[in-house]
């Protein structure tokens, strides 16, 4: 119980500032060509979450716990990380003239928080298998994902500095 | 194909891509996209790009 409160104060601490940056920025809209990409970004990652999720199904087993535990954080994460990935690749991830830097620090804070823990364990002596297998898997997961996203914002930004003529 | 007529027009009025696109309603990488042939955009857009270069449909999306 004790290890879940700072996933879950993450958790609420992340659902307040995008409840408010919601709330804020619903006069900005998406325009039709991010709406369009948006759209396949959804689809493809529909298709990611359904095909861990279907290979989850298969592994079920008490022999393949383990596999079937790591297979529903990838349904999950990685449905995510692709949605994230292929609509900021396209421009697609912001709405017009959102600054997107407090969510890319927000996503670095994230990622760092959830590695910081995921290191308290290996540093307690556990396997990285072990902390895969545990609730602390959940924080690996998340601290990759949402560095993925940072990452592939910052990368966007610096080739759209180089496109823009 | 390229919009090679879309960005001739818009260098001629001495607009950056991002300004167009502020002018239009869109963000930059629709303008960009646009000039590189990989979006269609709707006949609304179009227009709009039209009214913000004093441009005909013509002139900016025929394809001869």
């Amino acid at each position: 119980m004790i290890a879940s409160i700072p996933v879950l104060l993450i958790i609420v601490i992340f659902a307040v500032v995008a409840f408010i940056v919601s709330r804020r920025d619903r006069a900005r809209q998406y325009d039709e060509r991010q709406l369009v990409v948006r759209g396949s970004a959804y689809q493809a990652a529909y298709m990611v979450t359904v095909v861990f999720l279907a290979a989850a199904c298969i592994c079920q087993g008490e022999e393949t716990a383990f596999l079937c535990r790591i297979l529903l954080c990838l349904a999950f994460y990685g449905g995510l990380g692709v949605f994230a990935v292929y609509s900021i690749w396209k421009g697609s991830f912001f709405r017009l003239h959102q600054n997107p830097l407090p969510y890319t620090i927000l996503c670095f804070v994230i990622a760092l928080l959830n590695a910081f823990t995921t290191g308290l364990r290996l540093r307690a002596g556990e396997s990285f298998l072990q902390i895969l297998a545990g609730r602390e898997g959940l924080n690996f997961f998340m601290s990759v994902l949402f560095a993925v996203v940072g990452a592939a914002i910052l990368v966007r930004r610096l080739a759209d500095a180089g496109e823009e003529g | 194909m390229k919009n090679l007529r879309l960005k001739a027009a818009r260098a001629a009025r001495d607009l950056s891509q991002q300004q167009l696109a502020d002018l239009v309603g869109v963000s930059r990488q629709t303008i960009s996209a646009i000039e590189k042939g990989d979006y269609n955009p709707s006949i609304k857009l179009c227009i709009a790009i039209c009214k913000a270069l004093d441009r005909t449909l013509d002139q900016l999306f025929w394809e001869d």
